[in-house]
């Protein structure tokens, strides 16, 4: 029996197992986190904060309030305004995020990314506070998660949307006057 | 021989003699004139003229005599001068013939010495023939190889078009394989964003969720082992059509040097059909030089053997010459004693 033959076996009964075996128990302290690139730099997004994954979505640019706004885009038949998670979070605008996660809150906001390195399914402890940077940036990412590749910041997407939020009630509050 | 002393002491007697006459033919006259009468006046008379007649003889013959020795003298002088020069002649005549039997003896050896090397040219001549006939055969058994060599070089040619054929038509489905595995990439990433969005959904149902929410993750789990198998089987891939595009491009040269060795073939041919042609006019100078070379040596031995003659005439011509300056030495001498003794003869 060759190797890919062997990888091959291996696949096939791991997959059967799967749906042989009895349902696993859920278990209530584990984490699932998307591990993504966002300028160039690793971080981790909690699934339980985002409501969707989508990939090459079109995005329409359309003028904004504020710089990071990338245009908006159709899902299931809402507009919803998309930002640069990278240059929110200060690294710049990403030239063609290809990513793109939708966040749970209302009205529904979309964040723009480079690459998904994977899923992971991590224990809680494994999630702690990252010390202190300052600035609206460190409020964006307060949280890191140990992964076997090493430490990556987690995206607080709530602090996101709040940034965004008041950003853009400056604007308008500017505006106004 | 007439020694120098007796023929003066008699030329002196004759004289005396004659002398002697004349004195006693007076005294006789004298005499007769004394003690005769009228006929013994005759008588004295006739013994008178006897005696002078006797007397004018002696003188005559004395002056005779005296002339014939100058004349004997000058002829036997211009012998002696003849003479000397006769021997100083042969003594030339002799070295030179010495001389000219010894460069004859030299000539004689070289020739001998210009004999044998004329034989030894003979000899390396037949056997340059030799080789050159057998470096002619080299060379057609060489154009006979080199023609095999270049059926052989045709086949392996074919047989590389055909590698380069097959592997760019491996490169090609390769290529397809690519294509393929790229809509699986594809597919096991949409399944992968599905999961996420069905663990996404499940997270949100709650309790209710959880059973599904285990399904998504299996998704999830088989989607990413697709992807990784998908990029595993690109790599692979890559390495096939890199080895693909080494394989070709090492056929692609080992054609260029087929065909560059094709052409070198082609070229050692020329080569050995040249060198076979050259080989064959050697061969035939070879032959002419070799019958050139014997002509030539028999020419040299007739040459030697007339060396010899001429050596030998030489020799002869060197003792002929070596008697006739004795012979003229010899002659010088006797006309210098016969010169000697009539200039001591010879009166005044």
């Amino acid at each position: 029996m060759t190797v890919e033959t062997a990888d091959l076996a291996e696949l096939r009964h791991a997959f059967d197992f799967a749906f042989a075996a009895p349902p696993a128990p859920w278990v209530e302290h584990l984490e699932d986190l998307l591990m993504v690139g966002v300028g160039g730099s690793p971080y981790a997004i909690r699934v339980s904060a985002i409501s969707g994954l989508f990939a090459d979505r079109r995005i329409t640019p359309v003028p904004g309030p504020i710089p990071e706004l990338l245009g908006v885009a159709g899902f299931r038949g809402s507009i919803v305004a998309v930002y640069d998670l990278g240059a929110l979070l200060g690294h710049g605008r990403s030239s063609q995020p290809r990513w793109l996660v939708l966040d749970s809150g209302s009205p529904t906001m979309g964040l723009a990314f480079d690459t998904i390195d994977g899923h992971l399914r991590t224990p809680f402890a494994s999630i702690a506070l990252a010390p202190s940077t300052g600035g609206a940036h460190g409020a964006m990412s307060h949280e890191v998660v140990e992964t076997a590749e090493g430490v990556r910041p987690v995206v607080g997407i709530s602090a996101v949307r709040a940034a965004v939020e008041e950003r853009t009630k400056k604007f308008d509050h500017t505006r106004k006057r | 021989m007439l020694s120098r002393q007796s023929f003066t002491q008699k030329v002196g007697t004759g004289f005396g003699v004659a002398v002697f006459l004349i004195a006693v033919a007076g005294a006789v006259g004298a005499l007769s004139l004394q003690h005769a009468g009228a006929s013994g006046f005759t008588v004295a008379v006739f013994i008178a003229v006897a005696v002078l007649a006797a007397a004018i003889t002696a003188v005559i013959a004395f002056l005779l005599t005296r002339e014939l020795g100058r004349q004997i003298g000058t002829a036997v002088g211009r012998v002696q001068v003849s003479s000397a020069e006769l021997e100083a002649a042969a003594g030339q005549q002799a070295n030179g013939a010495l001389e000219e039997a010894t460069a004859m003896s030299e000539v004689t050896t070289t020739i001998q010495e210009l004999l044998v090397t004329s034989r030894q040219i003979s000899d390396s001549t037949q056997r340059v023939a030799a080789i050159a006939e057998e470096t002619a055969a080299a060379a057609r058994s060489g154009e006979s190889t080199i023609d095999q060599a270049n059926v052989s070089i045709g086949v392996v040619r074919r047989q590389v078009d055909l590698v380069v054929h097959h592997m760019l038509e491996l490169g090609q489905k390769s290529q397809h394989i690519a294509a393929v595995l790229e809509i699986v990439s594809e597919h096991a990433e949409q399944t992968n964003i599905l999961a996420i969005n069905a663990t996404i959904e499940a997270t949100g149902a709650g309790e209710s969720g959880r059973r599904f929410a285990v399904v998504a993750d299996e998704i999830r789990k088989l989607a990413d082992r697709v992807a990784v198998s998908a990029k595993e089987i690109r790599v692979l891939i890559t390495d096939v059509r890199s080895a693909v595009n080494t394989t070709v491009m090492a056929t692609e040269t080992g054609s260029k040097a087929i065909d560059a060795g094709s052409s070198q073939f082609g070229d050692v041919a020329a080569s050995f059909k040249n060198i076979q042609d050259l080989v064959s006019a050697t061969t035939e100078a070879a032959r002419e030089i070799e019958l050139s070379t014997k002509q030539q040596t028999t020419a040299v031995e007739q040459v030697n053997v007339a060396a010899t003659d001429v050596a030998q005439a030489s020799r002869a011509t060197e003792a002929s010459s070596s008697r006739t300056r004795l012979t003229a030495s010899q002659l010088a001498s006797l006309s210098k004693d016969l010169l000697q003794l009539v200039s001591a003869k010879a009166p005044g």
